[in-house]
């Protein structure tokens, strides 16, 4: 026995270090679930809402649904599916919902913008293209780059009056495969019209082409819903910790003041825009402006892991860019000391969890095998202090019902048999031990290059088509080369 | 940026490449202009405006007389409305089960994994008999489920799932050959919609 005492040792100090891990995990699944169950009432809006009963209200703001997109392959086929959802509300009642809702797409191909613009040009709401000018033709004042440069463009023309409408406007924005369906954007407008909030959210499910993504991926998405419940927490204290860009809604007038002229960070463009455009509207203008507004945007997993790692590594590092930005601003200084605690470390703390999944998935996974063998060959006994054990047994229950939870929201709202939704649940179950460990190198790498000082940032939209995702990621050497033809070349066929 | 792609190239190569600020116009409001329309004003651009031809490995069948008149009558790529939909592989029942058979057990290996066997480990204080753990084990898993599932479903809008599986048919909306059908045939809200508002137009011309 005594050659086993330092190995004993060893394990005691390595078993203290992983309990530490999973705590500081599950203290996060604590904040999650304390959402979910205590306050699941503000989370969605569920009581259905007609267009008479919209017509009967006093004051009924225009939404305008902004959808930005570089315009890269694939991507007219998304945003058709989105603006089509929107057609479907408006021809409910043509003659109100034509006055009330319009659609602009912000998008880096005239291609685009003419092949949309000429396939809505008969639907009874306004479908109007803008084409972001190249770099060359057009910058910020700060030389932002990438979607907010989009963004920011439109913001311009807004406030030099395009499109202006008489009384309170709304910005719906829209990723290129968001989608709200008609229910929920009827909802969408009952609450913006008796809302005083101006810059508010809802949550996002991903069902949209589900099966075409991988299982891998499938799970790694089904982790993603449980996060909208701290999302409503956030959203609704008016603490920015986090912020997406998709279903965020806001009143033209704050988004003009604000604008989306965020500039860049030692030369390197900002990725997480949403987030660094969150943490200004709060320092600006403080936490009454945020909300809740809980009607649900639909959008699509990426299909590959190679997808979904950029993808998570784009936002971690996307958000630690804007950590940085924040305690550069004077602004940020003027905060009360708590606050400014609050807002470094709260995302700090999000960043790091999402990290440590990968130490913690993996050895953990590794442990309750051996668990499991001593239980099956009668050996077992406990290793830790009872309240040790409770609270590892609790942390584990929540880590699987988190991805419980938004299997069921990704799937409920997927047109399947109850049948195939049991056969997708199974799998998804299966495959998120290995999902999440994969999930968390995504997190675990940006922060090792983040540490290391490699803060160069690319950004290449999720493919949002198989036949894309595959095209970007194929080994194929020689790619015949884009050939450029004057527009008027064209036209002119 | 593929959009001026030889103008931008050439000039990277020379390393002289210059910002020029857009002047935005004024803009008249409101939705009936023409020039917002057209999108006239917010494309000023000095430069030539060029459009690259895609090549195959784009994704999308690209055809430079998509600008011509035919636009909506091209077919597009195939998508969803709410998901990629199965509901054609339904009948497909003797492949289906045996997988069920399996993912369900392997999915109940992670539950037995992650959180039978630690409450039962933890549990071993109390109760001596592995058989009383596993039993009082399972008791709480199955009333922590209870409560997260009550909660699941009063969250969550039926409609879409039971309105699918009574259709039978996958609804494809955003496709641009069903719209084509739809204009000949008549049958879809899409004609509906247009119809609607060529009288809805057709009425105001007349008053």
């Amino acid at each position: 026995m005594s050659h086993f005492a330092p190995i004993m040792e060893w394990g005691r100090y390595i078993g203290y270090s992983i309990v530490t891990l999973i705590s500081i995990i599950g203290v996060r699944y604590l904040s999650y679930f304390h959402s979910f169950f205590f306050h699941w009432r503000r989370y969605r809006q569920l009581e259905p809402v007609t267009t008479e009963e919209i017509k009967a209200l006093p004051h009924i703001p225009f939404i305008k649904i902004q959808i930005t997109t570089r315009g890269s392959a694939g991507s007219t086929e998304v945003i058709r599916r989105g603006i089509q959802h929107v057609v479907e509300l408006v021809r409910e009642d043509p003659g109100f919902y034509k006055t009330r809702v319009s659609v602009e797409i912000v998008t880096e191909s005239l291609d685009q913008k003419l092949r949309l613009e000429r396939e809505f040009a008969w639907v009874p709401v306004s479908v109007q293209g803008f084409v972001l000018p190249s770099p060359a033709e057009y910058q910020t004042p700060n030389v932002t780059k990438l979607k907010a440069r989009a963004l920011h463009y439109m913001v311009e023309l807004r406030r030099r009056g395009m499109n202006q409408k008489a009384g309170q406007t709304f910005i719906v924005h829209y990723d290129e495969e968001s989608v709200m369906e008609p229910s929920e954007l009827r909802r969408l407008i009952l609450y913006l019209a008796t809302t005083d909030k101006k810059l508010t959210e809802g949550p996002i499910y991903y069902p949209l082409e589900y099966r075409d993504a991988s299982v891998i991926c499938r799970a790694m998405e089904a982790n993603r819903p449980i996060g909208c419940f701290e999302c409503r927490d956030v959203m609704e204290s008016g603490t920015p910790l986090h912020l997406h860009g998709s279903n965020l809604v806001i009143d033209e007038e704050l988004e003009n003041e604000l604008g989306w002229d965020i500039g860049n960070l030692d030369g390197q463009p900002f990725i997480a825009e949403d987030y660094v455009f969150g943490v200004l509207a709060y320092l600006k203008r403080g936490p009454q402006i945020f909300g809740w507004h809980g009607c649900v945007m639909l959008e699509q997993p990426p299909f590959s892991f190679k997808s979904a790692f950029k993808q998570r590594f784009r936002w971690i590092i996307g958000v630690l860019q804007g950590m940085e930005m924040m305690r550069r601003m004077p602004e940020f200084y003027q905060l009360p000391r708590k606050l400014r605690f609050h807002l470094t470390w709260g995302t700090r703390y999000r960043i790091l969890t999402f990290a440590l999944g990968l130490p913690t998935g993996t050895v953990s996974l590794l442990y309750l095998f051996y668990q499991g063998w001593l239980m099956v060959s009668q050996q077992s006994s406990m290793s830790l202090p009872l309240p040790v054990m409770c609270w590892m047994v609790i942390v584990g229950f929540l880590w699987l019902n988190s991805i419980f939870i938004g299997m069921w929201y990704n799937l409920a709202d997927a047109r399947m048999s109850n049948r195939a939704r049991w056969l997708e649940g199974a799998k998804v179950i299966l495959v998120a031990p290995i999902a999440g460990i994969l999930e968390s190198t995504a997190g675990f790498w940006a922060v090792v290059q983040w540490t290391r000082g490699k803060r160069n940032v690319t950004w290449q939209p999720t493919p949002k088509t198989k036949a894309a995702d595959k095209g970007l990621h194929a080994k194929v050497v020689s790619v015949p080369s884009p050939v450029a033809v004057p527009l008027k070349d064209v036209v002119s066929k | 940026m593929q959009r001026n792609f030889a103008v931008d190239q050439t000039e990277q190569e020379r390393g002289q490449l210059r910002y020029k600020r857009l002047t935005l116009p004024a803009h008249p409001s409101g939705p009936l202009s023409e020039d917002v329309h057209t999108n006239k004003l917010v494309h000023r651009s000095p430069l030539p405006t060029l459009i690259p031809l895609k090549s195959p490995r784009m994704g999308i069948q690209e055809d430079i007389q998509l600008l011509g008149d035919d636009l909506c009558e091209l077919p597009t790529e195939r998508m969803a409305v709410v998901a990629s939909l199965a509901l054609g592989e339904q009948g497909d029942a003797l492949r289906e089960i045996p997988q069920l058979v399996i993912y369900t057990a392997g999915a109940s290996v992670i539950v037995v994994l992650y959180m039978i066997i630690p409450l039962m480990v933890m549990l071993g204080t109390f109760l001596p008999e592995t058989w009383n753990r596993l039993l009082v084990a399972i008791e709480i898993l199955v009333l922590g489920e209870f409560a997260i599932c009550t909660i699941l479903m009063r969250t969550t809008t039926k409609r879409i799932a039971k309105q699918a599986v009574r259709e039978k048919t996958p609804v494809r909306i955003g496709d641009s050959q069903a719209f084509r059908r739809a204009r000949i045939s008549g049958k879809t809200a899409g004609v509906r919609a247009y119809r609607s508002i060529s009288m809805a137009s057709r009425e105001n011309q007349v008053s």
